[in-house]
């Protein structure tokens, strides 16, 4: 596929899954998922609860193993996340896991700070500084001394995409960013990413089956099936959403009513 | 307020109907009356007062023992919102999940159980690789340690035990001069009671009793808290930020308690042999410097040295057990107190079964 893409003069997908098959022992959760994101663009993986979204994030952060099939970062392949190459490959890379997930013994500056301490020459103030700033950007100006158990649900999970960003990352994953956020903290997080996309040119990987958040951040998306255990669609939500043909993805999109791409 | 009754009535040239009355309670419904050898079936529930989710159970029992007994249920005679509860309850198919079979037979079982052993085995392998090479890298100032982290767990493993290790030793030391001293009384040697303590508690009390109070101390704190990074995708987190969670947490849990173990141990001591001088001074009128000689002159270095060593060992099994149980934690809440349990069992089982290897290694080497 790259070789294609390349000869095409097209720039290669940044991450890529190929053929990619996900069990849990003998249970297979998807198969022969095939799909990739391009640079800087927001890709949403959907579907219903429990169809896997999750299970095939872990999968292209390295966290679990392929049954079958390969990841690919760009031209590379991507061996998991827990051999030295793997671990390289990854220091591009950000996630926001679902809580979260900041160490809890630290502070925020601290969680923030760990990845800095551990990759670059930075001295403490510089770190400390640069802390502040992701802090600020997510709206966190303040809470830099504040231990994960004194802040809020929402604020936990804006520190984690200020944790996320530490290293200036080239892709970024998020699970679930809106998920336990209301209306308001959920879209300005949308807003969040877009801006994140084009101010630091990052690619965005988003897990979601917030009909909001799909229409309103996606420029592509894939919609995972449980009953059939694939791929079910891979395209622009919008023109999924316009497609009667492919029943369960316009249904699924369909499904918000007025929340739909129709809405204001 | 009048009983559920539930009477099944036939009249000529009608549909044969079920005739239900008076208040319907949970516990109350009357049971379901004989439908075979009819020919359809209607409801009348005009008599019916009050009634909860009893009625439309029941009624779905009736019709569907009607319809395994071939008959056509007339469900429009059903009231509005007994009806719409009972079309609710019947609308959702039973999910045709397939994946769980019947109950595994005996061999399966064994099977299962013996697969589970072998995985167990191989994770306990894999966790004691990684944590060799990551101790063995952190030892020779290849990782570096996290001062700040280091220090707070040598004091949580360390001084924040001081006190129950120092009740339980002076304990320990009082009942084993207690005992003694009823034994050596018979044969008038009481002055042994100081040479009994010593040695008892230098070579086996104080890597033991330290060990256990540790094991449920800082084993299931380890298992517990490194359970619960788990839970909360922590640990994910620092994976997929390159840090080895070996290097972060386990490696600094092992070195701290491996550390503070033997110290522990020297505490124990002293405090055992003060629980026995508290006993031969109460109870046996030993001159308090009589015992104190006795007691030195029959401690050889070689005796504290083997429980100093044990204690070491111990601290290492029981950090090693506390960090593979939290490691290897399911993602929900009981998974981690499954954790902290095993953690301390297999610590406690770890620590018994060091001890008698080093009580052979004792005897073959004769010290």
């Amino acid at each position: 596929m790259s070789d294609s893409a390349a000869s095409r003069g097209e720039a290669p997908p940044k991450v890529s899954a190929r053929h990619l098959t996900m069990a849990y022992g003998d249970f297979v959760v998807m198969r022969d998922l095939d799909f990739a994101v391009k640079d800087e663009e927001v890709f949403v993986i959907m579907g219903g609860s429990g169809c896997g979204k999750s299970t095939l994030l872990k999968h292209l952060i390295g966290l679990l193993e392929p049954a079958e099939g390969e990841i690919y970062y760009g031209e590379r392949r991507f061996p998991g996340a827990y051999g030295p190459e793997g671990q390289a490959m990854l220091r591009n890379v950000g996630v926001l896991y679902q809580g979260g997930a900041l160490w809890g013994e630290r502070t925020l500056a601290e969680n923030i700070a760990l990845p800095l301490e551990q990759y670059t020459d930075l001295d403490a103030r510089e770190i400390r500084d640069l802390a502040s700033f992701k802090l600020s950007l997510v709206g966190l100006r303040g809470f830099e001394d504040f231990y994960p158990s004194e802040i809020s649900g929402g604020m936990r999970k804006r520190a984690g995409l200020a944790r996320a960003l530490a290293l200036d990352p080239e892709i970024l994953f998020f699970d679930e960013p809106s998920a336990g956020l209301d209306p308001l903290s959920s879209r300005r997080l949308d807003d969040l990413i877009l801006e994140l996309r084009d101010s630091l040119g990052a690619t965005i990987i988003v897990v979601t089956h917030e009909l909001d958040s799909i229409f309103a951040i996606a420029d592509r998306a894939i919609f995972l099936d449980a009953d059939t255990r694939t791929a079910w669609a891979i395209g622009a939500p919008r023109a999924l959403a316009d497609d009667p043909s492919n029943e369960k993805v316009y249904e699924f999109l369909r499904r918000g009513g007025n929340r739909g791409p129709d809405a204001p | 307020m009048p009983a559920a009754t539930a009477e099944f009535t036939v009249e000529n040239g009608k549909p044969p109907r079920l005739v239900l009355g008076g208040d319907w309670r949970i516990g109350a419904a009357p049971p379901l009356p004989d439908l075979r050898g009819s020919c359809g079936l209607s409801f009348d529930l005009s008599a019916v007062g009050e009634w909860d989710s009893s009625l439309p159970s029941w009624v779905v029992r009736a019709i569907e023992s009607a319809e395994d007994a071939g008959l056509e249920p007339d469900l429009k005679s059903l009231p509005e919102g007994v009806a719409k509860l009972v079309a609710l309850a019947r609308a959702v198919p039973e999910r045709a999940t397939g994946d769980k079979g019947g109950k595994p037979n005996f061999v399966e079982r064994i099977g299962a159980a013996a697969q589970g052993a072998w995985r167990g085995g191989v994770s306990a392998c894999d966790f004691t690789g990684n944590a060799a090479i990551s101790l063995a890298k952190t030892l020779a100032f290849r990782t570096p340690l996290r001062w700040r982290d280091f220090f707070a767990l040598i004091q949580e493993c360390g001084a924040s035990a001081l006190g129950i290790v120092a009740l339980i030793s002076f304990l320990t030391g009082l009942i084993l001069a207690f005992v003694g001293a009823v034994q050596l009384r018979l044969f008038g040697a009481e002055i042994y009671v100081a040479d009994l303590v010593a040695i008892a508690m230098a070579r086996e009390m104080a890597a033991l009793m330290p060990a256990i109070i540790m094991a449920g101390r800082s084993g299931a704190a380890f298992a517990a808290h490194l359970g619960t990074m788990k839970v909360s995708e922590e640990i994910d987190a620092l994976t997929t930020f390159g840090f080895s969670p070996f290097d972060l947490l386990a490696t600094p849990r092992l070195i701290a308690l491996t550390l503070m173990m033997p110290l522990l141990c020297l505490y124990s001591d002293a405090i055992g042999i003060l629980g026995g001088i508290v006993i031969a001074w109460g109870m046996l009128d030993l001159p308090m410097i009589q015992y104190w000689n006795e007691t030195v002159s029959s401690l050889h270095p070689e005796h504290v040295i083997i429980g100093v060593v044990k204690a070491t060992a111990f601290g290492l099994l029981i950090a090693a057990s506390g960090c593979y149980y939290g490691m290897r934690c399911g993602s929900n809440a009981a998974a981690v107190g499954r954790a902290a349990t095993s953690a301390v069992v297999a610590g406690i089982v770890l620590i018994v079964i060091a001890d008698a290897i080093f009580a052979v290694l004792c005897h073959i080497l004769d010290v």
